[in-house]
């Protein structure tokens, strides 16, 4: 343990000693300043409750309980996009009856779900699927999403094709819109497709209540559907809500009282950058999805990029300098093995990475807490995370270094490294495309494919962590509806993308250390 | 170094029983290990041993079949030309290189163990200490490595530093430091974790007369507080001065062994000085056979084969002339050397000389 914690100083005093490691701390502080300067409004309550309300068509299955949304679902590269039923829910009259200060508190609102307006739409898609709905979609969506056993329909349609001349706001009068066809009994939608002798054919899933079944939705399903919404969109769980029987269908309207505790994650906020002087984003947004914009794309995508460059460079001179003629002797002399000397070097280079990385993110997680008043614990989870990534990475230095004794060799070769596990996902993602999507522009032929999959199956997951890493970071911010919505898309899973990561590290460390013990110094 | 060459205080006291947390224990030890311990830390037999010792880089052989064995508590001096092997050989006892074949033991271990480094300094020929470091950090750094507790190694390394004479630039950087004093504080790093035996490959390099005296006077002192050192030099005069017992090596094979008084002693020559007004009779000397040379009043005699100086001295008495000094002639070391690697190269066939020098030349580069 003395010999480790001897190694893990000389390491950090190694680090300080350069002018890299106060530039890394220099630009760390500036973009926690830089994050610091976000500004967060938040939204009165009327603007929150109505956004939130705006939401309620985005319904999931069997009582909230499934991840699936009700809609219409197409596949696109392994991941179910659904387009959610169009149904306008209105929140009005809202007002805060307890006379408290603050967003906490007791507040009282009507919901009114009107008729959809018949208005054609500039997506040819809605336009396919609106062909297809009843008139009373509320009913619709809540027999969806009461059944235990949905009723839902296979079609096929020819693809419509868009006008890209067409703007998107405006229907294209010329536009013809394919009819779509069910998918007959005892048949798949694959084999029906296959029977038309057209590639141009797409399947998709709609409900399909029958009337009946639209019946029997009482007020008790409406109401224990708003506050599952509520719930949902809203991060509101104590709601009392009472239906206006007064209204004839299919307009529906309810008296909804919710009480409010601390921020919820669906209230809304308008974001600034540098202190309120330029706005950042989109207005009325759930705070949520701003954090995760700065903590997730900026600091975790863009920050990491820079620190684990940054870091490559700072670290990649710690093994070669050892390795000196006249400085290895002196470390080998003393009573310390070769694999401790090689792993102790390592375990320093990854401790003062992970030094910097806490501060950074520590840093950052602290001034946004302080600026919106939400403290995401989730993101310092990144700490870990971004520190095991640059294992990675350092695993790659320390081999390339005792290999050539040199540092530019393994900057060089560890950041190229870095880019092709980057470029290896990337291209992952563009062939899961090409090979869901027959229409996707983005074509990859099967050897391309299969080179692709190959790589992305041996390489360390670097994407993949990435990936977990964002969806992680939004677990107490993001309301449960996004988090539901998040969960639907394919994710590898934690075993598997550290597991290969980690094997990739023993295994790069073995090699260096069977160079550095059988070598003569 | 600067206060004189007092005891350096770090081996004074018996190692083994020196009264310390594990006291008892050891006594325990010995006592149901009767006489192993003293066996393994090397007294009574040789503290490095090395037999037919071999090593090859790729095609060049840097060692051809070395033995030789180094007692305990005497300084030890391996003389060679640059690329001759001396380097090699100290890396392989300690564990730096792998040898290709042979025996090689240190303090009664095979050589290259862990745990017998802990009972060695040393110091290498052009070695790099971490330029961020200063002189102090870097000794505790050395310091935790061998185990030392922090006050442990505080109050050696001041005295390592006292000894060494850098003591008032153990706070700055190493990278400030002049040579000399880096090769102080690189001696000062190979004793003061109270080290049995001692490394130093070229120990005087860079440093100036006065330091290297200084660097004599204290492995002198370290050799006496009961240390072994083994020193590497091309430095012939440096090794003459202060090692007890001197080995040539030269392309790789060990030529001489010996004490100093044994290398450099010479039986076939004397030096004769008359009293002042009185000649020496070259001429009738040389007509018995004996070779004069006269040099500043004095006349070297050189004996041939068979010769003694005593029929000489007669002659001279049955003269008249009247003796005044008579001296054996020692030859310096360097000269014995010289003779050496000539007399090497004399014998080898020209072909093989060049071969060889093709190699000596691949090897020094």
């Amino acid at each position: 343990m003395r010999n480790f914690i001897a190694v893990l100083k000389d390491s950090f005093r190694e680090a300080v000693d350069g002018f890299l490691i106060w530039l890394m701390l220099i630009l760390s502080a500036l973009a926690i300043i830089a994050i610091a300067s976000f500004g967060f409004e938040k939204e009165s309550a009327e603007t929150s409750f109505r956004r939130i309300t705006s939401e309620f068509n985005k319904a999931f299955l069997k009582r909230g309980s499934d991840g699936r949304e009700i809609g219409t679902r197409i596949k696109v590269a392994n991941q179910e996009m659904t387009t959610p039923i169009v149904l306008p829910f209105e929140a009005n009259n809202v007002q805060k009856t307890d006379g408290s200060s603050g967003v906490s508190g007791t507040y009282t609102m009507r919901i009114t779900v009107n008729k959809p307006l018949e208005k054609k739409s500039a997506n040819p898609w809605d336009r396919v699927v609106s062909s297809l709905l009843t008139v009373d979609n509320f009913r619709m969506l809540l027999a969806s999403w009461a059944a235990e056993k949905p009723e839902e329909r296979e079609y096929i349609v020819k693809i419509p094709k868009f006008n890209t001349d067409t703007p998107s706001d405006k229907p294209d009068e010329k536009m013809t819109i394919p009819k779509p066809e069910a998918v007959p009994e005892g048949m798949t939608a694959a084999e029906f497709i296959a029977s038309k002798n057209d590639t141009g054919y797409q399947s998709f899933t709609m409900p399909d209540v029958k009337p009946e079944s639209m019946k029997k939705v009482d007020t008790e399903t409406m109401i224990a559907f708003l506050k599952q919404q509520f719930l949902l969109h809203g991060g509101i769980d104590d709601v009392d809500v009472t239906r206006v029987n007064s209204v004839a269908e299919p307009q529906y309207q309810f008296d909804v009282t919710a009480r409010v505790k601390g921020i919820p994650t669906g209230w809304s906020y308008n974001s600034s950058v540098f202190f309120g002087s330029m706005p950042f984003g989109s207005p009325n947004r759930p705070i949520g999805q701003v954090i995760i914009g700065v903590q997730d794309n900026i600091v975790n995508t863009l920050g990491a990029s820079i620190i684990f460059v940054v870091s490559v460079i700072l670290t990649a001179f710690f093994i070669p300098n050892m390795l000196r003629k006249g400085a290895v002797d002196l470390l080998i002399v003393k009573p310390i093995s070769r694999w401790q000397i090689l792993l102790y070097k390592y375990i320093g280079g990854c401790t003062f990475v992970f030094l910097v990385i806490s501060f950074t993110i520590f840093g950052v997680w602290a001034v946004m807490w302080l600026r919106s008043g939400v403290m995401n614990s989730a993101f310092l989870l990144s700490i870990p995370i971004l520190t095991f990534t640059f294992m990675v990475l350092y695993a790659v230095s320390m081999l390339i270094s005792v290999l050539t004794r040199s540092a530019i060799a393994a900057i060089v070769i560890t950041c190229l490294f870095m880019f092709f596990m980057w470029g290896v996902g990337l291209a992952k993602s563009i062939c899961d495309i090409s090979r869901n999507l027959p229409e996707s522009p983005l074509k990859t032929g099967v050897a391309f494919n299969t080179t692709v999959d190959i790589l992305n199956a041996g390489l360390p997951r670097y994407n993949d962590v990435m990936k977990l890493n964002s969806r992680l970071m939004g677990q107490d911010v993001l309301t449960p509806a996004e988090l539901k919505r998040s969960d639907r898309l394919i994710y590898p899973s934690w075993g598997e993308a550290l597991g290969i990561s980690f094997a990739w590290i023993v295994g790069l460390y073995l090699l260096s250390y069977w160079r550095f013990a059988t070598r003569d110094p | 170094m600067t206060n004189g060459i007092a005891k350096t205080g770090l081996a004074a006291r018996p190692k083994f029983f020196r009264f310390d947390k594990f006291f008892w224990h050891k006594i325990l030890w010995f006592v149901s290990n009767t006489g192993q311990p003293l066996l393994r830390k090397g007294v009574g037999v040789s503290v490095i041993s090395v037999q037919n010792l071999r090593k090859t880089y790729g095609k060049i052989e840097a060692l051809r079949g070395v033995s030789l064995q180094v007692e305990p508590k005497q300084i030890y001096g391996l003389l060679g030309q640059n690329g001759a092997g001396k380097s090699t050989m100290i890396k392989i006892l300690l564990g730096i290189v792998n040898k290709t074949d042979g025996e090689a033991t240190l303090l009664g271990e095979e050589a290259g163990n862990a745990n017998v480094r802990k009972r060695v300094g040393y110091l290498p020929e052009d070695h790099q200490f971490p330029a961020y470091h200063t002189g102090r950090s870097l000794m505790h750094f050395y310091g935790e490595l061998y185990g030392l507790s922090r006050p442990e190694r505080t109050k050696r390394m001041n005295e390592a530093f006292d000894i060494v004479g850098i003591a008032k630039r153990a706070d700055n950087k190493v990278k400030t430091y002049s040579k000399g004093m880096k090769q102080r504080l690189g001696i000062a790093q190979s004793f003061f974790h109270d080290p049995e035996v001692i490394f130093l490959d070229e120990p005087t390099d860079g440093v100036d007369p006065v330091g290297r005296k200084e660097i004599r006077d204290l492995l002198g002192t370290l050799r006496d507080e009961g240390r072994t050192i083994f020193v590497n030099s091309h430095l012939l005069a440096e090794v003459q001065l202060m090692a007890d017992r001197v080995a040539v090596i030269h392309k790789g094979e060990l030529m001489r062994e010996g004490t100093v008084d044994e290398l450099t002693r010479q039986t076939d020559r004397f030096e004769l000085g008359l009293a002042p007004g009185q000649t020496f009779p070259t001429k009738e000397l040389g007509d018995l056979g004996y070779s004069l040379k006269i040099a500043d009043g004095l006349a070297q005699v050189v004996l041939n084969d068979g010769q003694g100086i005593d029929p000489v001295l007669e002659f001279l008495w049955q003269r008249g002339l009247k003796l005044r000094h008579l001296v054996e002639v020692k030859q310096s070391l360097e000269g014995m050397f010289v003779d050496i690697v000539e007399k090497e190269n004399r014998d080898i066939p020209k072909a093989a000389r060049k071969a060889r020098k093709m190699e000596s030349r691949e090897e020094y580069e």
